[in-house]
């Protein structure tokens, strides 16, 4: 009957330890089974005597004598595990010196039940927040033209990327453009009398390569820290344009152009599956523009292929303001290393 | 009976671990850095600071001038995050493309019935910016630090402006209405009338090419921007900003509104953008660092 006894007392441990032992967090699991280097024990701190006391809390370095790991019975499966009695590590004690007084250190025990704090919460080097490896990311923005003053295009963008690292991605990217012709383009045929030659853009499409060089974080009136990223992007894809006959009798036609382009997009962390985009991009084409002279030889002027032959050629930049969000897959990831 | 005791020593640890389990959310750990500045022993790099920086604007997406100018800005910084000061520039015009473009296409004399301007015309109507600046406020709420290829670690901030902002405006445009002088100036046409030295009364508002383009002279508004810094040390950085200008104007000097007359009611209030890059002298050279 003793011996059955005792077989309980030994399940009721059992059963009543994971649930008194501190939660663990994510990237404890992929530390199971795996034993922690022996780190060597903190220097105590050097005595300061006549200091007045800090307004603000102090962190408190000993732990209450119940929760001793030396006092703890190890666990049979070696989840949360902390570390085997005598641990240097886990040793939290001060050891007294003459300067240390017995009222300061009083005051630094915590009574059972009361909330503690301990080195563990703190770590030098705080890691990224968001991972992005092996990571899908959907991405739809929009855009708008920054830098032509007669004819403005909205875009709406749709991206997707993979990214094979941390920092290196690949994906294609599809746009639609909406044309908006800006008070330049009234003025100068009124003013002027001269009528702009202007072609607009229909849809376009790239293969993009992303590298991530820049990865910064900034506090918010020192109340918040957000994180934030800056990614190159280089690609090549096409770009559909389409010419705006100063004679609306005259017929148009379109250009399928090849377009590389390069951008900069600066990306800030939401949540651990969005992230907000704001970039600026160039797509990079030569354009084929209506000939000044078509109105002149009327036969050739209604003739698409005549008008297209006769066509002039010019370099364009095309520079495009976007915003939008990005929605990762999966939507969450996980640490592999140590803390 | 031992099968009575053994279900009730199960239940009894069933009953205790139930018990520790709520109670080890008094165990849970807050952490210490509750409440506390998320940035510690930071280095305060502009609090009671004064800035100088000597600057470079240009324009972005001028219609017809583009606007080149260098000037320098000066900042006191009553704390980490706010505060004051003005700027001045002085620049020069230069064509866009358009302007090339419509100038020549543009014929140097005029047609008979045809209302369309000659290149001189056309030029001497367009406006530059000699001068243009601003004072305001300057609120920092974003500090952080950078890390380029994980190497070179430096610190930033951004930072929006806004406040009282002028532009003193000039065109080529000289009066040469018969019987006005080579020096009349616009305000002497403004009843739409001139006397020309038979001392008869003529209409000079029946042709908006020749009007005055009612674009020049001081211009007051304001100035909205923003920017950020990137510090190579503690007393240096490199400063980047976008700065939009708004009061009334008319680039093209000619007649905006279509009612044949070029006046004061054709400038309208614009944005002026402008992007600047500058280097920022932050003094004292030395930083306070916080708690």
């Amino acid at each position: 009957m003793i011996r059955r006894a005792n077989s309980w007392l030994v399940m009721l441990a059992v059963v009543s330890l994971p649930l008194m032992l501190p939660p663990l967090s994510s990237d404890a699991w992929a530390q199971k089974g795996k034993k922690k280097a022996p780190a060597p024990a903190p220097k105590p701190a050097e005595p300061a005597p006549a200091e007045p006391k800090p307004a603000e809390p102090e962190i408190d370095m000993t732990q209450p004598e119940e929760a001793k790991p030396e006092e703890a019975k190890p666990s049979d499966t070696g989840e949360g595990d902390m570390g085997k009695a005598g641990d240097p590590e886990l040793d939290m004690t001060q050891p007294e010196t003459a300067a240390e007084t017995k009222a300061g250190k009083d005051e630094k025990d915590l009574k059972l039940g009361e909330t503690r704090g301990s080195w563990q919460d703190i770590v030098v080097v705080v890691r990224k927040p968001f991972l992005k490896m092996n990571r899908l990311e959907l991405m739809p923005s929009v855009g708008l033209t920054i830098n032509d003053n007669m004819i403005q295009h909205y875009e709406l963008n749709g991206q997707i990327n993979y990214y094979l690292t941390d920092v290196l991605a690949v994906g294609v990217e599809g746009q639609y453009f909406v044309k908006n012709f800006l008070e330049t383009y009234d003025l100068v045929a009124r003013q002027d009398r001269r009528l702009p030659t202007i072609n607009k853009y229909n849809y376009g499409a790239a293969l993009n390569f992303h590298y991530v060089p820049i990865y910064a974080k900034f506090s918010m009136l020192n109340k918040k820290i957000v994180h934030l990223e800056t990614l190159f992007t280089a690609g090549v894809g096409m770009t559909q344009s389409e010419v705006i006959p100063r004679d609306p009798a005259l017929p148009a036609w379109t250009n399928t152009l090849i377009t590389p382009n390069v951008g900069l997009t600066f990306r800030v962390f939401v949540a651990d599956w969005v992230t907000l985009n704001l970039g600026f991009k160039d797509y990079i084409f030569i354009d084929k523009f209506e000939n000044v002279r078509r109105s002149e030889d009327q036969m050739c002027a209604l003739s698409v292929q005549c008008s297209q032959d006769q066509a002039s050629g010019k370099l364009i930049n095309h520079v495009m303001f976007s915003a939008g969000l990005s929605f990762w897959f999966p939507t969450s990831f996980r640490y592999t290393t140590f803390r | 009976m031992l099968k009575r005791s053994g279900i009730t020593l199960l239940a009894a640890a069933i009953a205790v671990a139930i018990v520790v389990g709520l109670a080890g959310s008094a165990f849970a750990r807050k952490s210490p850095l509750e409440g506390q500045p998320d940035v510690r022993h930071k280095y305060e790099l502009r609090q009671l600071r004064f800035e100088v920086a000597p600057t470079f604007e240009a324009t972005v997406q001028a219609d017809y001038k583009h606007t080149i100018s260098g000037g320098i800005k000066l900042e006191y910084h009553l704390s980490d995050s706010l505060s004051f000061g003005g700027l001045i520039f002085l620049g020069t015009g230069l064509n866009t493309q358009l302007t090339d473009a419509v100038s020549g296409s543009l014929k140097d004399t005029e047609e008979p019935n045809n209302p369309t301007p000659t290149r001189k015309e056309f030029e001497d109507h367009l406006n530059t910016m000699p001068v243009h600046g601003g004072a305001g406020v300057t609120f920092t709420p974003w500090f952080g630090k950078i890390s380029l290829f994980s190497k070179l670690y430096l610190a930033f901030d951004v930072y929006l402006s806004g406040g009282f902002g002028f532009a003193n405006l000039e065109n080529k445009y000289k009066n040469t209405n018969p019987g006005g002088g080579p020096n009349d100036y616009c305000g002497k046409q403004k009843d739409g009338t001139i006397t020309d030295a038979n001392g008869q009364t003529q209409d000079v508002f029946n042709d908006p090419r020749n009007d005055c383009p009612y674009n020049s002279g001081f211009q007051p508004g304001v100035q909205v921007g923003a920017g950020m810094h990137v510090f190579i040390n503690k007393w240096i950085a490199l400063d980047v900003s976008f700065r939009d200008y708004f009061f009334k104007d008319n680039p093209s000097g000619q007649d905006f509104n279509a009612d044949l007359i070029v006046d004061d009611k054709d400038p309208r209030f614009l944005g002026h953008l402008f992007v600047g890059v500058g280097v920022s002298l932050f003094l004292p050279a030395r930083v306070k660092i916080s708690r």
